[in-house]
């Protein structure tokens, strides 16, 4: 390290470090930055080389989620990239925006807890994550937007234009950061449908689009390093403590934000001795079922993306008082209808529920300090009723299309890859860790960025909203 | 040679020469399942036994549809009892899916799709399998194909 006192601290390069860390620069001048990443540059060519079957030299010290943390049940898994850039490197890159009863669920309709924010204190920061993302997206959503999206939508297929036909405005192409053009180091999107890795590297990534952050002459970049702890005196953090090459170290930072995902900021906090008696709690993830529509003489074909759009129609309603909120997914891939003639007289959607926290499951300290312990008992009775209620309706949903039969997946798949809420945003730490501005109610010097902050997770692909919270964060407190 | 080194290189050999004997035969029947699902789900469309036999061959060796061993063994079994009549037991809608993967991929690794050829045309597969990291761009059902 060049310094042994910085001004910020950053722990993590995923979306909420690097969206915080970008505003932090735009409006701070001359500061010294130290960011702490715990995995290695495993760049984009590097990734596309290994899905063709060619592992780089490194391959052997690249490590997987599975092995970062000590979860004992084996159906749930919690997927992560523990490299440069997080999960923008895995992301399928769906960009939506909350919808403004996201923020309110708990005095709308019951359940859950009230955001301490609306969706006005976050529009502008939206529209400014969109604008670094270059989102592609159409002129009119169900959420209200002050400015048009940077690039033009993608195309809806046959099957789509007739569901928004029916829908209108609840029925809108995905705005997404799978890219309809070209812009800067990212090719057009053409729907090859595996975007875990883009072949013509479309998506946003931190990597091909946000990289010029870490190559800031005020920001000291240190990979291979894991934060495991801080030093916490009175109301402050002092310093954070951190393993590199096997050996431990330690940094002063006047500020320090934690912006690694759920899991590892609510590990921190434990480790560091914080004791809000919700730090760790409530880890959720949405769930989400695939069905399959056959469908009579009708040919599924020209839509552009792996998504090409989302149905709104289960997502909002007096229905979430009892059950939980649905976005439908309209996927793309190059699926087939085993019947001869038939092959794409088909169309497959994916329904995604939200959850309800539930403190039954929890991340928590193990014997290994590098570790992060998980406790997941399962999903809320809300979940499974959200599906009971799509199952009921799905004729009925479906019944502007030509179907001839419908298949709806018995069970939910094992994950979204969404680790949220370990550190909910609230009012006081009677009902919270951290306040409206992510900041730890009793630590003022720190950060809790990410999705740890959620006090409630919709149904809606949360990295945007991560992005948009981290400018926020950044924008209101330097 | 010792005695006991001697048990030793023996018993590694054995080990060894079991092991590739049941990685063959795994890789031969999962190569039979895929030709035996091509060949039925596929009877009325033209395409050469040679072709079906080259695929089945690079398919059961590279795993296009990341099958795990239970889902190979369920295809085999699935495949059986749908012989002999069964079909309606547990998880066979899975059984279709899992199918419908292999015909999917099959004919993504033929012209069938990207020559928009009908279904009486003579349908080839070239040796290479279908993979979106080959085929980057490789949607026939897209807008790049439909407009």
């Amino acid at each position: 390290m060049k310094y042994s006192q910085y001004d910020l601290i950053v722990v993590g390069t995923g979306f909420a470090s690097t969206f915080f860390l970008k505003k932090y620069l735009d409006k701070k001048k001359d500061v010294k930055v130290l960011v702490l990443e715990r995995g290695q540059l495993f760049p984009f060519q590097d990734r596309l080389q290994q899905k063709k079957g060619n592992r780089p030299d490194y391959d052997s010290t690249l490590v997987s989620y599975n092995d970062c943390i000590a979860n004992p049940n084996n159906s749930k898994p919690w997927v992560f990239d523990p490299n440069f850039g997080g999960s923008s490197n895995c992301w399928w890159g769906a960009t939506l925006r909350f919808m403004p009863n996201d923020f309110k669920i708990k005095s709308k309709y019951g359940v859950g807890l009230d955001w301490p924010i609306e969706y006005n204190d976050l529009e502008d920061y939206y529209t400014e994550a969109e604008e670094i993302m270059s989102i592609s997206g159409p002129e009119q959503t169900p959420f209200l937007r002050s400015r048009p999206y940077p690039l033009p939508s993608h195309t809806l297929s046959t099957v789509d234009r007739l569901l928004q036909k029916e829908y209108g405005l609840n029925y809108f192409s995905q705005p997404t950061a799978r890219a309809s053009r070209p812009v800067g180091e990212r090719g057009e999107c053409c729907s090859s449908y595996t975007c875990s890795v883009c072949p013509n590297n479309s998506k946003f990534t931190i990597e091909n689009s946000m990289s010029s952050v870490y190559n800031d002459a005020r920001v000291e970049l240190v990979m291979n390093a894991q934060v495991y702890s801080l030093l916490l005196e009175g109301d402050q953090v002092r310093k954070v403590l951190f393993t590199k090459d096997a050996t431990h170290t330690e940094a002063e930072g006047e500020v320090v934000a934690l912006g690694a995902n759920a899991i590892f900021n609510a590990h921190v906090l434990l480790a560091s001795g914080d004791k809000n008696i919700f730090t760790g709690k409530g880890l959720s993830d949405q769930h989400g079922f695939y069905v399959n529509v056959y469908l009579k003489n009708f040919e599924n074909v020209g839509g552009s993306s792996a998504i090409t759009a989302n149905g709104y129609m289960l997502y909002d309603g007096a229905f979430r008082s009892q059950a939980a909120s649905c976005i439908i997914e309209s996927h793309n891939g190059p699926f087939i209808r085993n019947e001869q003639g038939k092959w794409r007289h088909m169309a497959r959607f994916k329904f995604v529920l939200e959850d309800v926290l539930d403190d039954k499951n929890f991340v928590a300290l193990s014997n290994d300090p590098l570790k992060p312990a998980i406790t997941y008992t399962g999903h809320s009775n809300y979940i499974d009723k959200g599906r009971e209620l799509v199952l009921k309706k799905i004729n009925l949903l479906f019944a502007c299309l030509p179907v001839e039969e419908i298949f709806p997946d018995g069970n939910f798949q094992s994950t979204e890859a969404h680790i949220l809420s370990t550190a909910r945003m609230g009012i006081s730490e009677t009902d919270s860790v951290v306040d409206h501005k992510q900041i730890h109610h009793r630590y003022r010097n720190l950060f809790v960025l990410g999705g740890s902050s959620f006090p409630s997770i919709t149904a809606a692909n949360p990295s945007l909203t991560i992005s948009a919270l981290s400018l926020r964060s950044a924008d209101l407190s330097f | 040679m010792k005695r006991r080194k001697f048990i030793r290189f023996v018993t590694l050999g054995a080990v060894t020469g079991a092991g590739a004997v049941a990685t063959f035969t795994l890789l031969e029947a999962f190569e039979s399942t895929i030709s035996a699902v091509l060949k039925k789900d596929l009877n009325k469309l033209n395409i050469s036994e040679n072709s079906i036999r080259q695929y089945a061959h690079d398919a059961a060796l590279h795993n296009p549809y990341k099958f795990s061993f239970a889902k190979i063994k369920m295809i085999q079994l699935y495949g059986r009892l749908e012989s002999i009549g069964l079909n309606g037991l547990p998880y066979f809608s899975k059984y279709l899916q899992y199918r419908s993967d292999i015909v999917g991929n099959f004919l993504l690794s033929t012209d069938f799709f990207w020559s928009k050829l009908k279904e009486g045309d003579k349908i080839s597969y070239d040796g290479n399998i279908f993979s979106p990291y080959h085929y980057p761009c490789g949607n026939p059902f897209s807008n790049r194909y439909y407009s």
